[in-house]
């Protein structure tokens, strides 16, 4: 059971790869449908064993790595984390499987395609359930090529390479932060299991004979490494400019597969948080860009014209939200929670999105050529306008438990301190607050004048962390939070009116083609299912997910206000867009072009890093050390001067007399001036 | 002249199209458009012309949509060069 639920994601890719031609189309849907079927099934008994029953099950498959320096097996890991995110890839893979057999009903290459979108849950799982940094690394990269597959599935278009080839490259930058976290992880514990992070820090890290205890290292670039890793993969601020264009290759249901790719960045940090509690600078840093990401992401998502950019980077700002929260001290589990509540109204959103555009007739994703489709698809139209009421986080839907609570928790936010320490005889000693950072070594938690040269032996240290009060850098987050909240309401009411309420703006064949286009059984089916998950499961769920977290008491204020800000983003959007027709004031464009360019991400980028390292990597690696300086002293420059040398020595026997003389001559002065 | 004029009159008009969504809301802009360019369509003097027509692409610029509506079949379009046949 515990092999069999990620061997049927590969054998129905493997099947489809090979033989997919052989079956055709129909026959791929049902494969596909009865194997990714059954392996939801099979999670679904595991989510009762795991979950329900409080079971935590390791298998140790097989030696992977057994060396001197590494020693490493493949396992499998399956406890709360892990199953939780194998119902998420699970249930709805198979949704977006069935799914794609009624939207790209018309594609000449439906096999392929769910070829690479099985391939990808298998290797999601693999990521998942792996019990080691290592194996979870093979599932890591092999999602991100997945994730290039799938954009770039219509080959023929060079948006899409280009678009791939883009999503690829910046997740590598990740990726080198995960590889050298791994690295740092090895050095400092020994291992790469999880089990080993855990009983690692049993003891908090005591430095013994006189080394000067230095509360961040390494934790703390572990964590920042780790982190780089998660902001490449979950699209957050600095790498996250290969998502839009994401959006360019595939329909709705091809997006919604490399969702599961964004929410690997967020596992990651979920899974290696007993290493994350030991340094809490990494946790305010991941705090902070959890917090700026779901603040960008939402002001970007305002002025989007594209269906599947807004749900995009509506996504993008949910994911900061995760990232946020797990950087409150013991709220991961509620990131967790968000991250499921999210996958089925995220969704929903994105599947209503290709019902929407499959409507249309030229496949029509620009909402400004859309409108009044409230009448000719009003299923669509409560189904997209209850993913949108999730996502804001109206009360009682799936979004609120987990979305209110992130925001209250942050409010009242943890572990932003830092540690201060005492000895084995209970003397306490000061907080080193002032002197991290400070030059020239100010205060000495364990004695020591100021300056006084190198600290003494240093007598056993224990590291406690202190009741602290919400800080800086949580306040920080939780406004930047709650504006996003209200910016989230804002562009999901602005999608959901623009499209379905105002009146027609698209060509009559259009408007004809979506009345005519009856939505397939199996979309309605699937949409359906998503709608139940967008409107009960976090209340289902919550108990099981985070039914030891306590609700912090906050001010009755700040308790509403996230609902409020929905509310008001709602009636602000509506109140624009219903009672103004002008463009509005000049000073707004320059706003529009700024947030329509994502903040001017691709074009700095492109200036300051891309083309001096292209025109590095031309004229400098290439040009003039590989076709330069390596070419005239290696193996091709010796040819060649060989040839030259021996060309000119031939010279040299002109067969003129006189010339002969003169040589002879020339050397007999020269030997008898140096020798005579 | 003539040729550089009616292309500028047009992209206003999708410019503006793409700011303002709606179109019975946008037939007020598009009428208020043609009038701007009716009002000067009688001047035969190439210099006044001219000068006019580089006000008008300045005021263009400056109002220009940055991410103008393009149809889904035409180059940047979202369905341009999907599963187009081998050649």
């Amino acid at each position: 059971m515990y092999l069999i639920v990620l061997l049927l994601p590969f054998i129905n890719a493997f099947f489809l790869g090979f033989c997919g031609r052989l079956i055709g189309t129909i026959g791929s849907g049902v494969l596909s449908t009865i194997c990714m079927g059954s392996s939801t099934l099979i999670a679904l008994l595991l989510a009762y064993e795991i979950l329900v029953n409080d079971a935590v099950v390791h298998i140790e498959l097989y030696k992977w790595v057994e060396s001197e320096i590494l020693i490493t097996h493949v396992g499998l890991l399956y406890d709360t984390l892990s199953v939780t995110m194998l119902l998420v890839i699970s249930s709805i893979s198979t949704l977006v499987h069935i799914y794609s057999t009624s939207y790209m009903s018309d594609d000449p290459h439906v096999p392929r395609f769910l070829c690479y979108l099985s391939l990808f849950t298998f290797l999601m799982m693999v990521l998942v359930t792996s019990d080691n940094y290592l194996q979870l690394f093979i599932g890591w990269e092999g999602v991100g090529v997945c994730s290039y597959l799938l954009v770039a599935f219509w080959t023929t278009r060079i948006q899409a390479n280009k678009a791939a080839i883009k999503a690829i490259v910046v997740n590598r930058v990740g990726d080198v932060g995960v590889i050298l976290g791994m690295i740092l992880i090895y050095k400092t514990i020994g291992s790469l299991d999880f089990s080993a992070l855990e009983a690692g820090f049993v003891k908090p890290p005591i430095l013994d004979n006189g080394a000067r205890l230095d509360p961040w290292a390494p934790w703390a670039p572990i964590g920042i490494l780790l982190l780089i890793g998660c902001i490449g993969k979950s699209a957050q601020l600095g790498l996250h400019t290969w998502l839009p264009d994401a959006m360019e290759g595939t329909d709705s249901n091809g997006s919604r597969a490399p969702q599961h790719k964004w929410t690997a960045g967020v596992f990651l940090m979920i899974r290696s948080f007993p290493l994350f509690e030991k340094a809490p600078l990494a946790l305010l840093i991941i705090t902070i860009f959890g917090a700026l990401t779901a603040f960008f992401a939402a002001t970007v998502g305002l002025v989007q014209n594209d269906l599947k950019k807004v749900i995009a980077y509506s996504t993008c700002s949910q994911l900061g939200y995760m990232v946020l929260i797990i950087g409150i001290e013991g709220s991961h589990n509620v990131g967790l929670f968000h991250l499921f509540n999210h996958a089925f109204f995220k969704a929903l959103l994105f599947l209503s999105a290709g019902a929407v555009v499959h409507s249309t007739n030229y496949d029509e994703q620009d909402m400004r050529k859309m409108g009044g489709l409230i009448h000719s698809i009003p299923f669509t139209y409560t189904m997209m306008l209850i993913g949108s009421f999730s996502i804001m986080g109206l009360p009682y839907l799936t979004g609120f438990y987990s979305k209110d609570l992130i925001l209250e928790l942050t409010y009242s936010g943890r572990n932003m301190g830092v540690p201060y320490f005492i000895s084995e005889q209970g003397h306490h000693l000061e907080s080193l607050e002032g002197s991290i950072g400070s030059q020239g070594g100010d205060k000495r938690p364990w004695g020591g004048a100021e300056g006084s040269g190198p600290a003494p032996l240093a007598p056993p240290l224990i590291a406690l962390w202190p009741e602290s009060e919400p800080s800086r850098g949580s306040a920080f987050a939780f406004w930047l939070g709650t504006f996003a909240a209200f910016l989230t309401a804002f562009y999901s009411i602005r999608l959901v009116y623009i499209t379905f309420i105002i009146s027609p703006n698209s060509s009559k064949e259009s408007l004809i083609s979506s009345h005519i286009n009856i939505v397939d059984k199996r979309v309605l089916t699937v949409l359906s299912l998503l709608c139940f998950g967008a409107i009960f499961f976090g209340y289902l769920f919550q108990d099981i997910l985070i039914g030891d977290i306590e609700h912090p008491i906050v001010p009755p204020f700040i308790k509403v206000l996230p609902t409020l800000a929905g509310v008001f983003g709602m009636s602000l959007s509506l109140l624009l867009y219903w009672g103004f027709d002008s463009i509005g004031p000049l000073f707004i464009l320059p706003i529009y072009s700024f947030l329509g360019g994502a903040w001017q991400f691709n074009h700095t980028i492109n200036k300051l890093i891309a083309i001096p390292f292209f025109n590095f990597g031309h004229w400098g690696t290439y040009k003039t050390l590989d076709r330069g300086w390596l070419e005239l002293f290696g193996p091709q420059g010796a040819g060649y001067l060989g040839t030259r040398v021996s060309q000119a020595i031939s010279n040299l026997q002109s067969g003129v007399i006189s010339r002969y003389a003169l040589v002879l001559l020339s050397f007999t002065i020269i030997f008898l001036s140096l020798w005579g | 002249h003539a040729q550089r004029v009616t292309r500028l009159y047009r992209q206003c008009l999708r410019h503006s199209l793409s700011w303002i969504i709606e179109r019975d809301k946008w037939r007020r802009e598009a009428v208020c458009i043609r009038a701007r360019f009716d009002a000067n369509k009688n001047i035969t003097n190439m210099t006044v012309a001219n000068q006019l027509y580089e006000e008008a692409m300045k005021e263009f610029n400056l109002y220009k949509h940055p991410d103008p509506y393009v149809h889904p079949d035409s180059p940047g379009g979202v369905r341009y060069e999907r599963n187009i046949p081998p050649p």
